[in-house]
Protein backbone atom coordinates (compact mmCIF):
# COMPACT_ATOMS: atom_id res chain seq x y z
CA UNK A 1 0.00 0.00 0.00
CA UNK A 2 2.74 2.54 1.25
CA UNK A 3 6.49 1.83 -0.03
CA UNK A 4 9.52 4.51 1.44
CA UNK A 5 12.61 3.79 -0.56
CA UNK A 6 15.37 5.32 1.01
CA UNK A 7 13.81 8.45 1.45
CA UNK A 8 15.43 11.77 2.17
CA UNK A 9 13.73 14.68 3.63
CA UNK A 10 14.52 18.58 4.85
CA UNK A 11 12.25 21.12 4.82
CA UNK A 12 13.28 25.78 4.97
CA UNK A 13 15.09 26.58 7.89
CA UNK A 14 12.63 29.40 10.25
CA UNK A 15 15.77 31.60 8.98
CA UNK A 16 15.61 31.70 5.08
CA UNK A 17 19.38 31.87 5.42
CA UNK A 18 19.91 28.96 7.06
CA UNK A 19 19.03 27.06 3.86
CA UNK A 20 16.96 23.50 4.39
CA UNK A 21 17.38 21.69 7.11
CA UNK A 22 17.48 17.69 7.06
CA UNK A 23 14.83 15.79 8.68
CA UNK A 24 15.03 12.30 7.57
CA UNK A 25 18.06 10.67 5.80
CA UNK A 26 17.82 7.43 3.14
CA UNK A 27 14.90 5.54 5.25
CA UNK A 28 12.55 2.24 4.02
CA UNK A 29 9.77 0.57 5.20
CA UNK A 30 6.67 -1.37 3.45
CA UNK A 31 3.02 -1.09 4.90
CA UNK A 32 1.26 -3.83 3.25
CA UNK A 33 -2.68 -3.52 2.26
CA UNK A 34 -4.90 -3.56 5.04
CA UNK A 35 -2.14 -3.70 7.81
CA UNK A 36 -1.35 -1.49 10.99
CA UNK A 37 2.28 -0.59 11.01
CA UNK A 38 3.83 2.03 13.09
CA UNK A 39 7.29 4.31 13.23
CA UNK A 40 8.81 4.27 16.54
CA UNK A 41 10.99 7.17 17.67
CA UNK A 42 11.88 10.26 20.07
CA UNK A 43 11.35 13.48 19.66
CA UNK A 44 12.91 14.90 17.39
CA UNK A 45 13.76 12.19 14.88
CA UNK A 46 11.79 13.74 12.19
CA UNK A 47 8.64 11.75 12.46
CA UNK A 48 6.03 14.87 11.99
CA UNK A 49 8.50 15.39 8.25
CA UNK A 50 7.46 11.47 7.75
CA UNK A 51 4.07 11.75 7.99
CA UNK A 52 3.36 15.43 6.23
CA UNK A 53 6.03 13.82 3.44
CA UNK A 54 3.75 10.41 3.62
CA UNK A 55 0.39 12.75 3.18
CA UNK A 56 1.99 14.83 0.03
CA UNK A 57 2.63 18.21 2.25
CA UNK A 58 6.40 17.33 1.76
CA UNK A 59 8.36 16.50 -1.29
CA UNK A 60 11.01 13.63 -0.65
CA UNK A 61 14.36 15.48 -1.40
CA UNK A 62 15.36 12.13 -2.79
CA UNK A 63 14.64 8.25 -3.14
CA UNK A 64 10.92 7.68 -3.72
CA UNK A 65 7.32 7.69 -1.62
CA UNK A 66 5.11 4.95 -3.46
CA UNK A 67 1.32 4.62 -2.70
CA UNK A 68 -0.45 1.78 -4.79
CA UNK A 69 2.91 1.49 -6.63
CA UNK A 70 2.89 4.81 -7.99
CA UNK A 71 5.21 7.76 -6.98
CA UNK A 72 2.79 10.10 -4.55
CA UNK A 73 2.50 13.28 -6.35
CA UNK A 74 0.73 15.41 -3.20
CA UNK A 75 -2.25 14.91 -1.45
CA UNK A 76 -4.30 12.36 -2.25
CA UNK A 77 -8.14 12.02 -1.56
CA UNK A 78 -7.24 8.35 -0.09
CA UNK A 79 -5.14 9.17 2.31
CA UNK A 80 -6.39 10.74 5.47
CA UNK A 81 -4.21 12.00 8.43
CA UNK A 82 -4.58 12.73 11.90
CA UNK A 83 -2.73 15.04 13.76
CA UNK A 84 -1.78 14.83 17.32
CA UNK A 85 -3.66 18.62 18.31
CA UNK A 86 -4.83 21.35 16.00
CA UNK A 87 -6.51 18.54 13.95
CA UNK A 88 -10.32 20.00 14.54
CA UNK A 89 -11.49 23.59 13.72
CA UNK A 90 -12.78 25.03 17.09
CA UNK A 91 -14.93 27.59 15.73
CA UNK A 92 -16.71 24.31 14.05
CA UNK A 93 -19.12 22.15 15.60
CA UNK A 94 -18.06 18.42 15.92
CA UNK A 95 -21.19 18.03 13.35
CA UNK A 96 -19.70 20.57 10.95
CA UNK A 97 -15.90 19.35 11.74
CA UNK A 98 -17.37 15.84 11.19
CA UNK A 99 -18.55 16.88 7.71
CA UNK A 100 -15.52 19.33 6.64
CA UNK A 101 -14.05 17.16 4.09
CA UNK A 102 -17.06 15.54 2.16
CA UNK A 103 -18.02 20.12 2.31
CA UNK A 104 -14.76 20.38 0.49
CA UNK A 105 -15.29 17.72 -2.03
CA UNK A 106 -18.61 19.12 -2.77
CA UNK A 107 -21.06 16.55 -1.23
CA UNK A 108 -24.48 17.79 -1.55
CA UNK A 109 -25.59 19.16 2.26
CA UNK A 110 -28.10 16.13 2.73
CA UNK A 111 -25.33 13.48 1.85
CA UNK A 112 -22.60 14.89 4.48
CA UNK A 113 -25.54 15.15 7.12
CA UNK A 114 -26.39 11.43 6.94
CA UNK A 115 -22.43 10.43 6.75
CA UNK A 116 -21.36 12.36 9.65
CA UNK A 117 -24.26 11.12 11.67
CA UNK A 118 -23.42 7.65 10.86
CA UNK A 119 -19.69 8.16 11.94
CA UNK A 120 -20.53 10.06 15.08
CA UNK A 121 -23.08 7.37 16.65
CA UNK A 122 -19.80 4.84 15.94
CA UNK A 123 -17.61 6.82 17.71
CA UNK A 124 -20.03 7.31 20.21
CA UNK A 125 -20.29 11.04 19.97
CA UNK A 126 -23.51 11.04 18.56
CA UNK A 127 -24.61 13.06 21.95
CA UNK A 128 -22.16 15.84 21.18
CA UNK A 129 -22.79 16.51 17.13
CA UNK A 130 -23.48 20.51 18.40
CA UNK A 131 -20.98 20.74 20.18
CA UNK A 132 -17.82 23.17 19.72
CA UNK A 133 -14.35 21.02 20.72
CA UNK A 134 -13.21 23.33 23.37
CA UNK A 135 -16.32 21.15 25.66
CA UNK A 136 -14.83 18.15 24.86
CA UNK A 137 -12.42 15.86 26.45
CA UNK A 138 -9.21 15.68 24.93
CA UNK A 139 -10.13 12.09 24.30
CA UNK A 140 -13.34 12.48 22.76
CA UNK A 141 -11.82 15.21 20.31
CA UNK A 142 -9.43 13.01 18.81
CA UNK A 143 -12.62 10.35 18.20
CA UNK A 144 -14.08 13.26 16.75
CA UNK A 145 -10.94 13.66 14.52
CA UNK A 146 -11.10 10.24 13.80
CA UNK A 147 -14.92 10.67 12.59
CA UNK A 148 -13.41 12.89 10.15
CA UNK A 149 -11.12 10.88 9.21
CA UNK A 150 -12.95 8.52 8.02
CA UNK A 151 -15.58 10.40 6.26
CA UNK A 152 -14.28 10.11 3.08
CA UNK A 153 -13.84 6.69 3.39
CA UNK A 154 -10.06 6.42 2.78
CA UNK A 155 -7.80 3.77 2.15
CA UNK A 156 -5.02 5.02 4.09
CA UNK A 157 -4.99 6.30 7.52
CA UNK A 158 -2.03 7.82 8.85
CA UNK A 159 -1.72 9.30 12.28
CA UNK A 160 0.54 11.64 13.84
CA UNK A 161 1.06 10.71 17.77
CA UNK A 162 -2.77 10.77 17.71
CA UNK A 163 -2.87 9.80 21.47
CA UNK A 164 0.10 11.10 23.08
CA UNK A 165 -1.86 14.37 24.63
CA UNK A 166 -4.01 11.98 26.52
CA UNK A 167 -4.19 10.64 29.99
CA UNK A 168 -2.90 6.60 29.81
CA UNK A 169 -6.83 5.14 30.41
CA UNK A 170 -7.53 7.62 27.40
CA UNK A 171 -5.00 6.75 25.25
CA UNK A 172 -5.76 2.74 25.68
CA UNK A 173 -9.35 3.15 25.08
CA UNK A 174 -8.70 5.03 22.17
CA UNK A 175 -6.56 2.74 20.93
CA UNK A 176 -9.24 -0.15 21.03
CA UNK A 177 -11.38 2.24 19.34
CA UNK A 178 -9.51 2.59 16.69
CA UNK A 179 -8.26 -0.91 15.89
CA UNK A 180 -12.89 -1.24 16.22
CA UNK A 181 -13.22 1.32 13.83
CA UNK A 182 -10.63 -0.45 11.44
CA UNK A 183 -11.83 -3.79 12.01
CA UNK A 184 -15.22 -2.57 10.14
CA UNK A 185 -12.79 -1.28 7.24
CA UNK A 186 -10.09 -1.98 4.86
CA UNK A 187 -7.84 0.30 5.42
CA UNK A 188 -4.04 0.73 6.05
CA UNK A 189 -3.19 2.47 9.28
CA UNK A 190 0.52 4.10 9.32
CA UNK A 191 1.06 5.31 12.73
CA UNK A 192 3.77 7.50 13.96
CA UNK A 193 4.23 7.80 17.71
CA UNK A 194 7.13 7.52 20.47
CA UNK A 195 5.30 5.07 22.45
CA UNK A 196 6.45 1.27 22.28
CA UNK A 197 3.73 0.04 23.87
CA UNK A 198 1.56 1.78 21.88
CA UNK A 199 3.32 0.71 18.71
CA UNK A 200 3.90 -2.50 19.88
CA UNK A 201 -0.53 -3.10 20.76
CA UNK A 202 -1.73 -1.64 17.45
CA UNK A 203 0.54 -2.72 14.80
CA UNK A 204 2.13 -5.71 12.85
CA UNK A 205 4.83 -4.12 12.41
CA UNK A 206 7.59 -1.52 14.25
CA UNK A 207 10.02 0.78 12.55
CA UNK A 208 12.24 2.08 14.74
CA UNK A 209 13.62 6.02 13.99
CA UNK A 210 16.41 7.17 15.01
CA UNK A 211 19.02 10.26 15.01
CA UNK A 212 18.73 13.65 15.21
CA UNK A 213 18.35 15.82 12.08
CA UNK A 214 18.57 13.56 10.06
CA UNK A 215 16.76 11.04 11.96
CA UNK A 216 16.70 7.55 9.94
CA UNK A 217 14.36 4.63 10.03
CA UNK A 218 17.37 1.87 11.56
CA UNK A 219 15.41 -1.44 12.42
CA UNK A 220 12.19 -3.09 11.38
CA UNK A 221 10.39 -5.51 14.49
CA UNK A 222 7.79 -7.54 13.29
CA UNK A 223 5.27 -7.66 15.58
CA UNK A 224 2.47 -9.53 13.82
CA UNK A 225 1.30 -13.08 13.42
CA UNK A 226 4.27 -13.94 12.23
CA UNK A 227 6.12 -13.06 15.51
CA UNK A 228 3.36 -14.91 17.71
CA UNK A 229 1.44 -11.86 18.37
CA UNK A 230 -2.34 -12.47 18.39
CA UNK A 231 -4.38 -11.56 15.03
CA UNK A 232 -7.41 -10.31 16.82
CA UNK A 233 -6.46 -7.73 20.30
CA UNK A 234 -7.73 -6.84 23.10
CA UNK A 235 -7.02 -5.02 26.61
CA UNK A 236 -5.50 -8.79 27.93
CA UNK A 237 -3.30 -8.43 25.12
CA UNK A 238 -1.39 -5.70 26.99
CA UNK A 239 -0.62 -7.72 29.78
CA UNK A 240 0.39 -10.92 27.90
CA UNK A 241 4.48 -12.37 27.98
CA UNK A 242 4.86 -12.21 24.09
CA UNK A 243 3.54 -8.34 24.47
CA UNK A 244 5.89 -7.72 26.63
CA UNK A 245 9.11 -9.11 24.92
CA UNK A 246 7.99 -7.37 21.68
CA UNK A 247 8.31 -4.41 23.87
CA UNK A 248 11.72 -4.81 24.82
CA UNK A 249 12.80 -5.83 21.30
CA UNK A 250 11.57 -2.37 20.25
CA UNK A 251 13.43 -0.62 23.11
CA UNK A 252 16.28 -2.65 22.30
CA UNK A 253 16.59 -1.66 18.58
CA UNK A 254 16.21 1.99 19.93
CA UNK A 255 19.06 1.62 21.93
CA UNK A 256 21.12 0.33 19.63
CA UNK A 257 20.08 3.01 17.27
CA UNK A 258 20.65 5.40 19.25
CA UNK A 259 24.27 4.25 20.38
CA UNK A 260 25.07 4.02 16.48
CA UNK A 261 24.25 7.29 16.07
CA UNK A 262 26.13 8.72 18.77
CA UNK A 263 28.80 6.98 17.29
CA UNK A 264 28.78 8.25 13.83
CA UNK A 265 28.18 11.84 15.90
CA UNK A 266 31.10 11.28 17.18
CA UNK A 267 33.30 9.89 14.03
CA UNK A 268 31.89 13.16 12.31
CA UNK B 1 -19.86 34.15 29.65
CA UNK B 2 -23.20 33.22 31.40
CA UNK B 3 -25.99 35.75 31.77
CA UNK B 4 -25.26 36.57 35.11
CA UNK B 5 -21.89 37.24 33.95
CA UNK B 6 -23.04 39.13 31.39
CA UNK B 7 -25.22 41.53 33.55
CA UNK B 8 -22.62 41.93 36.21
CA UNK B 9 -20.16 43.13 33.14
CA UNK B 10 -23.26 45.50 31.84
CA UNK B 11 -23.96 46.89 35.20
CA UNK B 12 -20.04 47.76 35.97
CA UNK B 13 -20.20 49.73 32.87
CA UNK B 14 -23.49 51.40 33.62
CA UNK B 15 -21.48 52.10 37.64
CA UNK B 16 -18.73 53.44 35.62
CA UNK B 17 -20.41 55.46 33.23
CA UNK B 18 -22.40 56.95 36.79
CA UNK B 19 -19.03 57.55 37.90
CA UNK B 20 -17.97 59.74 34.97
CA UNK B 21 -21.38 61.79 35.01
CA UNK B 22 -21.01 62.34 39.19
CA UNK B 23 -16.98 63.60 38.78
CA UNK B 24 -18.10 65.71 36.08
CA UNK B 25 -20.63 67.67 38.34
CA UNK B 26 -18.42 67.82 40.80
CA UNK B 27 -15.97 69.52 38.73
CA UNK B 28 -19.13 71.95 37.59
CA UNK B 29 -19.71 72.56 41.48
CA UNK B 30 -16.42 72.92 42.60
CA UNK B 31 -15.43 75.39 39.17
CA UNK B 32 -18.45 77.48 39.07
CA UNK B 33 -17.21 78.42 35.74
CA UNK B 34 -19.01 79.09 32.37
CA UNK B 35 -16.70 77.07 30.43
CA UNK B 36 -17.80 73.63 32.75
CA UNK B 37 -21.58 73.43 32.72
CA UNK B 38 -23.20 70.52 34.78
CA UNK B 39 -23.84 67.54 33.09
CA UNK B 40 -27.49 67.95 33.53
CA UNK B 41 -27.45 70.65 31.79
CA UNK B 42 -25.40 69.64 28.57
CA UNK B 43 -28.19 66.58 29.09
CA UNK B 44 -31.11 69.06 28.98
CA UNK B 45 -29.37 71.09 25.93
CA UNK B 46 -28.67 67.36 24.40
CA UNK B 47 -32.11 66.58 24.62
CA UNK B 48 -33.38 69.47 23.11
CA UNK B 49 -31.34 69.67 20.12
CA UNK B 50 -32.70 65.83 19.45
CA UNK B 51 -35.89 66.72 19.41
CA UNK B 52 -35.75 69.72 17.00
CA UNK B 53 -33.50 67.77 15.07
CA UNK B 54 -30.46 70.27 14.69
CA UNK B 55 -28.13 67.89 16.11
CA UNK B 56 -28.84 64.88 13.68
CA UNK B 57 -27.74 66.30 10.72
CA UNK B 58 -24.33 66.66 12.21
CA UNK B 59 -24.65 63.23 14.00
CA UNK B 60 -25.56 61.94 10.72
CA UNK B 61 -22.45 63.94 8.92
CA UNK B 62 -19.71 62.36 11.63
CA UNK B 63 -21.46 58.69 11.13
CA UNK B 64 -21.62 58.80 7.84
CA UNK B 65 -17.66 59.96 7.72
CA UNK B 66 -16.29 57.51 9.96
CA UNK B 67 -18.99 54.33 8.90
CA UNK B 68 -17.68 55.40 5.23
CA UNK B 69 -13.94 55.24 6.32
CA UNK B 70 -14.10 51.96 7.62
CA UNK B 71 -16.78 50.12 5.63
CA UNK B 72 -13.93 51.12 2.72
CA UNK B 73 -10.82 50.56 4.57
CA UNK B 74 -11.27 47.21 6.85
CA UNK B 75 -11.77 44.83 3.59
CA UNK B 76 -8.48 45.73 1.84
CA UNK B 77 -6.67 46.08 4.95
CA UNK B 78 -8.16 42.97 5.96
CA UNK B 79 -7.51 41.07 3.18
CA UNK B 80 -3.97 42.28 2.10
CA UNK B 81 -2.68 41.78 5.85
CA UNK B 82 -4.21 38.18 6.03
CA UNK B 83 -2.38 37.33 2.95
CA UNK B 84 0.78 38.81 3.93
CA UNK B 85 0.60 36.57 7.04
CA UNK B 86 0.04 33.82 5.33
CA UNK B 87 2.93 34.26 2.48
CA UNK B 88 6.24 35.51 3.01
CA UNK B 89 6.45 37.01 -0.69
CA UNK B 90 3.39 39.29 0.07
CA UNK B 91 4.47 40.08 3.62
CA UNK B 92 8.00 41.22 2.00
CA UNK B 93 6.10 43.12 -0.32
CA UNK B 94 3.21 45.19 1.50
CA UNK B 95 5.04 45.23 5.26
CA UNK B 96 7.53 47.44 4.55
CA UNK B 97 5.60 50.45 3.16
CA UNK B 98 3.19 49.85 5.88
CA UNK B 99 6.38 49.75 8.52
CA UNK B 100 7.56 53.06 6.61
CA UNK B 101 3.96 54.98 6.82
CA UNK B 102 2.41 53.40 10.04
CA UNK B 103 4.69 56.24 12.57
CA UNK B 104 4.21 58.79 10.50
CA UNK B 105 1.62 61.22 12.18
CA UNK B 106 -1.00 61.44 9.26
CA UNK B 107 -2.72 64.13 10.70
CA UNK B 108 -0.63 65.68 9.57
CA UNK B 109 -0.73 64.81 5.78
CA UNK B 110 -4.47 66.80 6.35
CA UNK B 111 -3.13 69.87 4.57
CA UNK B 112 -1.57 67.95 1.68
CA UNK B 113 -5.12 65.31 1.10
CA UNK B 114 -7.36 68.64 1.19
CA UNK B 115 -5.15 70.60 -1.36
CA UNK B 116 -5.52 67.42 -3.37
CA UNK B 117 -8.50 66.08 -2.69
CA UNK B 118 -10.34 69.69 -1.78
CA UNK B 119 -12.24 70.82 1.52
CA UNK B 120 -15.11 68.02 1.27
CA UNK B 121 -15.95 64.97 2.54
CA UNK B 122 -12.89 62.77 0.59
CA UNK B 123 -10.22 64.78 2.12
CA UNK B 124 -11.90 63.52 5.77
CA UNK B 125 -12.92 60.11 4.43
CA UNK B 126 -9.39 59.73 3.29
CA UNK B 127 -7.57 60.87 5.97
CA UNK B 128 -9.20 58.32 8.68
CA UNK B 129 -8.39 55.25 6.06
CA UNK B 130 -5.17 56.19 5.99
CA UNK B 131 -4.89 56.28 9.83
CA UNK B 132 -6.60 53.09 10.30
CA UNK B 133 -5.54 51.34 7.20
CA UNK B 134 -2.04 50.15 9.17
CA UNK B 135 -3.40 49.64 12.51
CA UNK B 136 -6.49 46.93 10.76
CA UNK B 137 -3.34 45.35 8.54
CA UNK B 138 -0.88 44.77 11.05
CA UNK B 139 -3.05 42.91 13.14
CA UNK B 140 -4.71 40.75 10.92
CA UNK B 141 -0.95 39.99 9.60
CA UNK B 142 -0.11 39.33 13.16
CA UNK B 143 -3.15 37.13 13.74
CA UNK B 144 -3.09 34.82 10.15
CA UNK B 145 0.95 34.65 11.19
CA UNK B 146 -0.04 33.56 14.35
CA UNK B 147 -2.31 30.44 12.96
CA UNK B 148 -0.44 27.24 13.99
CA UNK B 149 1.23 25.42 10.66
CA UNK B 150 -0.55 22.34 11.95
CA UNK B 151 -4.13 23.56 11.66
CA UNK B 152 -3.66 24.60 7.98
CA UNK B 153 -1.67 21.14 7.18
CA UNK B 154 -4.67 18.72 8.72
CA UNK B 155 -7.30 20.93 7.23
CA UNK B 156 -5.24 21.33 3.27
CA UNK B 157 -4.78 17.38 3.73
CA UNK B 158 -8.30 17.02 3.50
CA UNK B 159 -8.63 18.55 -0.01
CA UNK B 160 -8.09 22.13 1.20
CA UNK B 161 -7.81 24.67 -1.78
CA UNK B 162 -6.30 28.36 -0.91
CA UNK B 163 -10.05 29.74 -1.10
CA UNK B 164 -11.04 26.73 1.03
CA UNK B 165 -8.38 27.21 3.75
CA UNK B 166 -8.95 31.02 3.44
CA UNK B 167 -12.87 30.75 4.39
CA UNK B 168 -12.66 27.79 7.16
CA UNK B 169 -9.33 28.67 8.97
CA UNK B 170 -7.67 31.45 8.28
CA UNK B 171 -10.91 34.46 8.45
CA UNK B 172 -12.16 32.50 11.07
CA UNK B 173 -9.05 31.94 13.00
CA UNK B 174 -8.45 36.00 12.67
CA UNK B 175 -11.67 37.25 13.17
CA UNK B 176 -11.77 37.60 17.29
CA UNK B 177 -8.32 39.85 16.29
CA UNK B 178 -9.97 41.57 13.50
CA UNK B 179 -13.05 43.00 15.37
CA UNK B 180 -10.79 43.71 18.82
CA UNK B 181 -8.15 45.52 16.23
CA UNK B 182 -11.88 47.31 14.57
CA UNK B 183 -12.78 48.47 17.94
CA UNK B 184 -9.47 50.53 18.44
CA UNK B 185 -9.14 52.07 14.76
CA UNK B 186 -12.93 53.43 15.88
CA UNK B 187 -11.44 55.13 18.58
CA UNK B 188 -8.89 56.59 16.50
CA UNK B 189 -10.75 57.07 13.61
CA UNK B 190 -13.65 59.49 15.89
CA UNK B 191 -10.03 61.12 17.17
CA UNK B 192 -9.07 61.59 13.72
CA UNK B 193 -12.89 62.41 12.55
CA UNK B 194 -12.91 65.51 15.16
CA UNK B 195 -9.40 67.35 14.04
CA UNK B 196 -11.34 67.02 10.27
CA UNK B 197 -14.30 67.85 10.94
CA UNK B 198 -12.61 71.52 12.30
CA UNK B 199 -11.35 72.06 8.94
CA UNK B 200 -13.22 73.82 6.26
CA UNK B 201 -16.51 71.97 7.28
CA UNK B 202 -20.04 73.03 7.68
CA UNK B 203 -21.63 69.91 8.90
CA UNK B 204 -20.32 67.25 11.76
CA UNK B 205 -20.40 66.66 15.70
CA UNK B 206 -16.44 68.16 15.22
CA UNK B 207 -17.42 71.10 13.26
CA UNK B 208 -20.49 72.06 15.88
CA UNK B 209 -18.72 71.71 18.91
CA UNK B 210 -15.87 74.26 17.29
CA UNK B 211 -19.08 76.66 16.19
CA UNK B 212 -20.55 76.57 19.66
CA UNK B 213 -17.51 77.19 21.42
CA UNK B 214 -16.77 80.47 19.13
CA UNK B 215 -20.56 81.27 19.94
CA UNK B 216 -19.44 80.82 23.98
CA UNK B 217 -22.67 78.65 23.98
CA UNK B 218 -20.96 76.03 25.90
CA UNK B 219 -24.06 73.90 26.77
CA UNK B 220 -24.02 73.61 23.48
CA UNK B 221 -20.72 72.67 23.06
CA UNK B 222 -20.97 69.84 25.95
CA UNK B 223 -24.22 68.60 24.18
CA UNK B 224 -21.99 68.18 20.70
CA UNK B 225 -19.38 66.53 23.20
CA UNK B 226 -21.76 64.35 24.58
CA UNK B 227 -23.46 63.26 21.40
CA UNK B 228 -20.05 62.46 19.91
CA UNK B 229 -18.95 59.94 23.10
CA UNK B 230 -22.26 58.34 23.11
CA UNK B 231 -22.22 58.20 19.35
CA UNK B 232 -18.61 56.43 20.69
CA UNK B 233 -20.31 54.25 22.59
CA UNK B 234 -22.94 52.91 20.62
CA UNK B 235 -20.83 52.09 18.20
CA UNK B 236 -18.40 50.24 20.51
CA UNK B 237 -21.17 48.22 21.89
CA UNK B 238 -22.09 46.90 18.32
CA UNK B 239 -18.95 45.70 17.55
CA UNK B 240 -19.21 44.44 20.68
CA UNK B 241 -22.18 42.36 20.22
CA UNK B 242 -20.93 41.25 17.03
CA UNK B 243 -17.69 39.76 18.17
CA UNK B 244 -19.94 37.63 20.91
CA UNK B 245 -22.19 36.92 17.67
CA UNK B 246 -19.78 35.53 15.77
CA UNK B 247 -17.30 34.49 17.86
CA UNK B 248 -19.81 32.16 19.62
CA UNK B 249 -17.01 29.33 19.66
CA UNK B 250 -15.02 30.71 22.17
CA UNK B 251 -18.09 31.09 25.01
CA UNK B 252 -18.80 27.80 24.90
CA UNK B 253 -15.72 26.56 26.60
Amino acid sequence: MLRLEDLSLSYPAAEARAGRVDAVAASSAEFPPGSIGSIVGPSGCGKTSLVRAMAGLLKPSSGRLLVRGAPLAGIRPGTAVIFQDYGLLPWKTVEANVELPLLLRGAPARVRRARAAELLEELGLAAFARFHPARLSGGMRQRVAIARALATEPDLLLMDEPFSSLDALSRESMQDALLAARGRRAMTVVLVTHSIDEAVYLSEAVYVMTGRNPGAITAKVDAGPAAGAPRERGPSYRSEPRFLELCGAVRRALEEGAQAAGAAGRAR
Amino acid sequence: MSPRERALGALRTALAAAALVLGWAAAAALARAPFVPSPWAAAARLAARLADGSLAAHLGASAARVGLALAVTAPPACFLGLWAGRSRRVDALASPFVYVLHPIPKAAFLPVIMLVLGLGDAAKVTLISLIVFGQLYVSARDAARAIPEALIDSVRSLGAGRADLAAHVVLPAALPSLLSSLRVGLGTALAVLFLAETFASEAGLGWYIVDAWTRVDYADMYAAMAALALFGLASYLLLDLAERWLCRWRDSG
